[in-house]
């Protein structure tokens, strides 16, 4: 009786202590952060400034998130320091902040020109190597305005500004085109692979600078300055070069199908009148071969749109659509093949990936042009198909304030 | 006797999981290193010379019969010979590959998930679990293994299958660009490891409850660990470019955290580091298993479990001291394979030999 009554009492014991053991095991672990701690940043600009970096950091204030927050203070704080490394200056902030500085949440990466042009791989190692950082930020390079004004300025939309930026980039690639939402990931694609060339997209602030940094920037209907992406930077390895304009841009989107919708006119049929057309639906597929040797690529466009506006004169008829395809065909193939020979001539960079095509199809000729790719592609003839349908014409028929029974009589 | 030993099911699933263990995470990193966009070619190739291989393995366990493979030695090599090598073997092997497992595991967690966690702790709290698992016998780990193999299989499904949407398999493009070279020497690495650790299975072959039945697991096994090694290898081949990968010390882990749909369906890569950490318990059971039964056996101890925790502390003391750094595990795997042939290649060769030898000379003697 007394040794069964032991068992059990040791038993009980036993449990008791490993339940207490595993109660400390399991409150948490060396890194523990608690959230009181930490400083969620969710922008970072990168500035070159004298052979130095200067590192500015766009961080959540977390009370100012809730909903009875104090409207005087603001919900986002701005951080910036020089070192010679990124990490240094990531943690050189701690003697302005009071909490460390937590990067697994950030969504804008930002340079600036001087930087780009300078070569974004350095800056670019930190990112990656750190176990915090996830990747699947978006990058940009702001013209013509350091970084640190960029992320200081107040957006009306969003009360983090870096959340207005980045959802601004994604929506304007998706709905209008000339811009680029390239992630982080897709970078080092860009920048480890041959036959292709990086491209980040372009983003300036308008307005006065000085107004656009204080709350009354948003205490108006029209703010005094505001943002805007702005074309597509072409880089040679990982050092800006050049700057896209907005057709060229538009049609960098389309070749590398990140055209998901958009919006073009056209000159009308016999006036200078135009017609827009909201483009649904957009594919380009690539057809590499070898034309005496030397690569030849060709484009296939396919596309379906629907017409959104019209100011032409003319009736909408099955005759009529025909015609405003055909001109609307034509002008997307002179934009396309005029942006690529643009690309050809101005830069001389592969940012299309054409390369990465004739690598698939024809290894064994890849290896002698791999090495002067870019020079292959300046020279490169492109061909380009288009397969263009017009379908929908909206909810009226001819253009409006047309009578189309008057004139049938 | 149906409450001892392991069946045919547990062994398949436990080697699978041993299988897929370290490789798991740097696998298409140290593929695409030598045959790039092939990668996943590789991992066919292994396949197909494993098969070639498997023969040896299974020769020798044939020849075991039901006796352990200490006994199957010494027979072979006499007392004093078979004994020495038994050690020697031990050391060289199976117990270097335990500390540098648990290296493994402590790099990866402390480069990925915990900075600033000390590698102790980690070491420390596997081998908690690894020293019970042990103890407790092949019996419990076979059956934990049957009730972790699915959760296993469940995780590389919800994270790689989520990749689908993503990849580009113009990325596997062009095939055999570099010839058939570059594709042998990954393959070569990933025979070495783990396929050809497969000789550590042979201290199993007693505990099966039907011992003919233990290349079946082995078949079954590799089979099953080298269908997911190449999904792993294309989807993170596909979703990366070869490039990128190349660069990657976790790349399996680093695709996982690229996965954003909708920004919800994110942020899920910790699902890595438990599969991860399920594999790798069943890697340091099965090597701390071998080297225990192994150890005793060659040194006439009647109860083996003695010797667990004085082995599992040793492992804790030199899986800090094994490398020193980072760079030197990447070195290291470049030499590996060959070191590895010496004990899983050359050293089976030798005792089918002698089997085949002794036979040729006692026809009427025992038999086999």
């Amino acid at each position: 009786m007394t040794s069964t009554m032991l068992n059990a009492c040791m038993r009980f014991i036993a449990l008791f202590t490993a339940a207490l053991l595993m109660t400390l095991t399991l409150s948490g672990c060396w890194n523990r952060r608690e959230l009181n701690d930490m400083a969620v940043a969710i922008a970072i600009g990168i500035d070159r400034v004298d052979e130095q970096y200067e590192v500015t950091i766009q961080t959540v204030d977390p009370s100012q998130m809730s909903n009875n927050r104090n409207v005087d203070r603001f919900p986002t704080r701005i951080y910036s320091e020089k070192a010679s490394t990124i990490f240094e200056a990531l943690r050189k902030v701690t003697s302005k902040s009071s909490r460390k500085i937590y990067l697994a949440h950030l969504l804008l990466l930002l340079f600036n020109e001087e930087m780009a042009r300078d070569g974004i791989k350095e800056p670019l190692d930190f990112l990656f190597r750190d176990h915090e950082v996830r990747p699947d930020f978006n990058i940009a390079v702001t013209r013509g305005y350091q970084t640190k004004d960029v992320l200081s300025i107040v957006t009306p939309l969003e009360v983090l500004s870096a959340l207005d930026l980045y959802r601004s980039l994604n929506v304007s690639q998706k709905l209008w085109a000339p811009t680029a939402a390239v992630n982080i990931n897709e970078m080092m694609v860009m920048l480890t692979n041959d036959g292709v060339e990086p491209i980040l997209t372009g983003l300036t602030l308008i307005g006065d600078l000085n107004k656009g940094l204080s709350a009354d920037n948003v205490k108006q209907p029209r703010p005094y300055l505001y943002f805007k992406f702005k074309g597509i930077g072409v880089f040679r390895k990982d050092r800006l070069v050049g700057w896209l304009n907005e057709p060229d841009s538009k049609s960098f989107s389309y070749v590398n199908n990140h055209v998901s919708s958009t919006v073009g006119s056209v000159q009308c049929p016999g006036s200078k009148k135009r017609f827009a057309i909201e483009l649904v639906k957009s594919k380009v597929s690539r057809e590499p071969s070898i034309r005496n040797g030397s690569p030849h690529m060709k484009l296939i466009v396919h596309v379906s749109g629907n017409v959104g506006e019209v100011q032409c004169e003319t009736e909408i008829n099955d005759k009529s659509i025909i015609e405003l395809q055909e001109l609307a065909s034509e002008q997307l193939k002179s934009i396309i093949e005029n942006s690529i020979q643009h690309v050809q001539s101005q830069y001389g960079v592969d940012i299309y990936g054409f390369g990465a095509n004739f690598h698939q199809k024809y290894p064994k000729q890849w290896r002698q042009w791999r090495t002067n790719w870019n020079e292959q592609f300046a020279q490169m003839s492109i061909e380009v198909q288009m397969d263009y349908h017009l379908r929908l014409i909206g909810k009226i028929i001819s253009p409006f304030g047309n009578n189309p029974q008057q004139k049938k009589e | 006797m149906n409450k001892t030993g392991i069946t045919q099911r547990q062994a398949t699933m436990w080697f699978t999981l041993y299988q897929l263990g370290s490789a798991l995470l740097i696998l298409p990193s140290s593929l695409a290193a030598y045959s790039k966009q092939n990668a996943w070619l590789s991992v066919l190739l292994t396949m197909i010379l494993f098969i070639v291989l498997s023969p040896l393995f299974i020769t020798i366990a044939k020849q075991m019969g039901d006796r352990s493979f200490h006994n199957y030695l010494t027979g072979m090599m006499g007392n004093v010979i078979g004994k020495t090598v038994m050690v020697l073997f031990l050391i060289a092997f199976p117990f270097l590959t335990f500390w540098l497992v648990l290296k493994d595991l402590s790099n990866f967690v402390t480069t990925s998930i915990f900075p600033e966690t000390p590698p102790e702790a980690v070491h420390a709290l596997i081998l908690i679990a690894v020293v019970i698992g042990v103890r407790a016998g092949v019996t419990v780990i076979g059956r934990s293994a049957e009730l972790l193999f699915f959760i296993v299989i469940l995780l590389v499904a919800i994270g790689f299958l989520s990749l689908l949407p993503v990849l580009r398999f113009d990325y596997l493009l062009p095939m055999l660009e570099g010839g058939f070279k570059p594709i042998f020497h990954g393959s070569i690495l990933l025979l070495a490891y783990p396929y050809l650790e497969c000789v550590l299975y042979l201290f199993l072959v007693p505990d099966f409850q039907d011992a003919s039945k233990w290349k079946l697991s082995l078949m079954k096994s590799t089979l099953t660990s080298g269908m997911i090694f190449l999904i792993i290898t294309v989807t993170v081949v596909a979703a990366l470019s070869e490039g990128v990968t190349a660069n990657l010390v976790y790349p399996s882990y680093f695709v996982i955290r690229t996965i954003s749909y909708a920004d919800i369906y994110q942020r899920f890569e910790i699902v890595v580091a438990i599969l991860w950490y399920i594999t790798i318990f069943f890697r340091l059971a099965l090597l701390l298993h071998v080297v225990t039964r192994g150890l005793a056996d060659a040194i006439n101890i009647k109860n083996a479990n003695k010797l667990v925790i004085p082995l599992a502390l040793i492992g804790f003391v030199m899986a800090k001291e094994v490398l020193p750094n980072v760079p030197s595990v990447i070195t290291a795997f470049e030499v590996w394979p060959y070191y590895v042939f010496v004990f899983s290649l050359i050293l089976p060769a030798i005792l089918l030999m002698l089997g085949w030898m002794r036979r040729a000379r006692g026809r009427n003697g025992t038999p086999t």
